[in-house]
């Protein structure tokens, strides 16, 4: 079996000023489990890609140099007919990954590209389904399951094609730890009975306690093994900064409040809360991927359905029209690029400051905050066009000089390096929390300046709950 | 019947009536079309709902050549018969037949490229996800202070853009389940053109004709 070298690699995108990866050397050994880390926006996915062949990063313009081999062969020299062989991959979102409608359709897809004869699709296609146990969901259209069950999915017809590398770029960032743990276990399982070899890149270092060989982990612009000791610590040990934050008091003023309420994925229930409410100033929400906080998210933002009622200052948001709800309420989204609606950031800044709620932004103002966040030389660039970083900052400072009462903030420091974080979270304390406004935050990444935060709510094993401490 | 030829019949008999003015014809294709949706099983809700929608053009047709047209009842009953006739006629291709096995025919008896035939196929898959967008990105416009209106074309600048990145998407889907442009595929079933398909599409077209050119 193959493995992976990483040789003299070079990374970088044209349009950012930093490379991705400098000089990088590293070897993923055959027939064991990798596991690659690393903070998120560090280039994880962009090694895997690249390694599996697949073109996505042909789309933007960028410098590569060194190579990748697989075995003894450049990836660049393996044949599109030969490549599924070697090597398949599992994305990050698995909705990205399917082409059919039904589970059996998806597999038998993947089996009739590989010039399968006809007499063994059928069998190998059960094999697969059988392996990760579920052949109940052979005749299950594939938008009805849950995001675990879809990932399983994925693997099942990844085992039907049979390649000897098998690659997950962030395969488990939308589902529960058991359904990790699940997965996790037939890949060992797949390892040790069919000796493949397998890499997972994750930037969340929970449930892989003694599954795992190797760990690899990126950091300035390189991959480094973690010797066996370290590894063992770095996965047992669960690491976060010591934070502690204060717990509402009962008269703290209420923003947003929950009351019977339940919401639902087609599979699972994700969340139930008969009384909760989320109270004046900044809140951080935590809990495990997958579990339901975006989707919590949405449904306050009337973009999910839920049962019971969500309260706005004592109203119904159902009974507030859309126009007016959303001048008070707001999402920040995730992904920076939904959130933008013309093309270039000139026109961004005048779209917003007309459409502002006050007259807070002025533009000395906005001209200051452009300086801060080092956008201000990028006025004529197309929004699209930035660097993930850029896109952010942007979208924050966009919907600051909309200036709503609230912003729901899903991962806004995702992808900044923390010199940044420090600039938004300031942005936002001054021209926002300060006066009198509240927000709520996801974030993986639990910088705190200057007490960005308020409170801590975290989400798990279906409830909210205000702490005192992180974890 | 062999999804892709039954697909062709439709299109033909539905080609050929456009030109012909024919009340009887249509009559019996509307007729013989109902009676093969029911054989099949089809909920009556379901036709009738189409019928409903078909309704308000068929009137609007009927009566501007009733009150406009220069031979009046005649060709308006025509045209408000032949809309129906392609209602049915469409609805008996539709609704019998699932989506996958008509690409199966079209990719493998009338050779449309791989590529062509599975692209379309997840374009449809994709069609609740679109709906779900296009809220979202509505919403998207209010929070920003911009109502989203059907006829703003910055609703569609953004559906484009989002259609875009699932386009780059899906060929990355598709290329990670190892499909490779112009290279052969195996099938799992192998869809034929029977003797009997043939005989049915030809009688078909036969009857057709006769019926078409005799009354």
């Amino acid at each position: 079996m193959p493995n992976i070298g990483v040789k003299n690699f070079y990374f970088k995108f044209t349009s950012n000023p930093k490379p991705i990866f400098k000089d990088v050397n590293v070897t993923f050994p055959s027939n064991k489990l990798s596991l690659l880390t690393g903070p998120s926006g560090c280039g994880k996915s962009t090694i895997l890609t690249l390694a599996a062949g697949l073109s996505a990063t042909e789309d933007q313009k960028c410098e590569i140099k060194g190579k990748i081999t697989i075995g003894a062969t450049n990836v660049k020299n393996i044949s599109d007919t030969e490549r599924p062989k070697l090597i398949s991959m599992m994305f990050q979102d698995p909705n990205q990954q399917f082409v059919m409608q039904k589970v059996e359709e998806e597999i038998i897809f993947a089996l009739e590209n590989l010039q399968t004869p006809s007499s063994e699709i059928q069998k190998r296609t059960d094999e697969a389904l059988a392996f990760c146990e579920i052949e109940q969901l052979r005749n299950r259209e594939i938008i009805t399951l849950s995001g675990g069950e879809k990932q399983k999915v994925v693997l099942a017809t990844l085992i039907a094609m049979n390649s000897d590398i098998i690659l997950l770029d962030e395969p488990f960032a939308s589902i529960d730890l058991t359904s990790k743990r699940d997965i996790l276990n037939k890949l060992v399982q797949l390892k040790n009975q069919q000796q493949k070899t397998i890499v997972i890149s994750d930037h969340d270092l929970s449930g892989y306690e003694g599954l795992v060989d190797n760990l690899f982990q990126v950091h300035e612009e390189q991959i480094t093994a973690l010797p066996l000791s370290q590894m063992n610590t770095l996965l047992n040990d669960s690491h976060s900064p010591q934070i502690s934050f204060a717990i509402p008091r009962q008269t703290e003023p209420k923003i947003i409040s929950l009351t019977n309420y339940v919401l639902k994925t087609p599979a699972t229930t994700l969340l139930k809360a008969t009384d909760f409410a989320f109270h004046n100033g900044c809140t951080l929400l935590t809990g495990a991927s997958g579990i339901g906080k975006s989707s919590l998210f949405y449904s306050i933002s009337k973009l999910k359905k839920y049962q019971g009622i969500i309260t706005l200052a004592d109203k119904n948001i159902q009974k507030i029209k859309n126009k007016k709800y959303y001048e008070q309420v707001v999402l920040v989204f995730q992904n920076a690029a939904d959130q933008f609606l013309t093309v270039t950031m000139q026109e961004e800044l005048i779209l917003a400051q007309k459409n502002s709620l006050s007259d807070f932004w002025t533009n000395a103002k906005i001209k200051q905050a452009l300086v801060d966040l080092n956008l201000d030389h990028k006025m004529d660039q197309v929004v699209y066009s930035l660097s993930g970083g850029q896109k952010k900052k942007l979208q924050i400072l966009l919907m600051l000089i909309r200036d709503p009462q609230i912003m729901l903030l899903d991962e806004p420091f995702a992808g900044l390096d923390v010199a940044s974080v420090k600039q938004v979270q300031n942005l936002i304390q001054t021209n926002f929390l300060n006066r009198g406004r509240s927000a709520i935050v996801i974030s993986h990444q639990i910088y705190q300046f200057n007490g960005f935060f308020d409170y801590h709510v975290n989400f798990a094993n279906q409830k909210l709950q205000y702490k005192e401490e992180l974890r | 019947m062999n999804p892709a030829l039954k697909l062709l019949l439709v299109f033909m008999i539905a080609f050929e009536i456009s030109f012909l003015t024919n009340i009887w014809l249509n009559l019996f294709l509307i007729m013989a079309a109902l009676i093969y949706l029911f054989w099949h099983r089809v909920h009556f809700k379901t036709i009738a709902i189409f019928s409903l929608i078909a309704f308000v053009p068929a009137v609007g047709i009927f009566l501007s050549q009733l009150y406009y047209g220069s031979h009046g009842l005649y060709m308006g009953a025509v045209l408000f018969t032949r809309l129906y006739a392609y209602v049915y006629l469409g609805l008996s291709f539709s609704l019998t037949t699932y989506i996958v096995n008509l690409a199966q025919a079209l990719e493998q008896d009338f050779h449309v490229p791989a590529k062509f035939v599975y692209g379309v196929l997840a374009a449809i898959n994709l069609v609740p996800r679109l709906k779900y967008e296009i809220q979202i990105i509505r919403a998207n416009g209010n929070m920003r202070g911009e109502q989203l209106n059907p006829w703003k074309p910055t609703l569609y600048f953004k559906a484009l853009l989002v259609a875009l990145q699932w386009s780059g998407d899906l060929s990355q889907a598709m290329q990670s389940q190892g499909f490779v442009e112009n290279r052969p595929r195996t099938f799992i079933t192998k869809v034929v053109i029977s003797k009997k398909d043939l005989i049915i599409f030809i009688g078909i077209l036969i009857i057709v004709q006769i019926l078409a050119f005799t009354i």
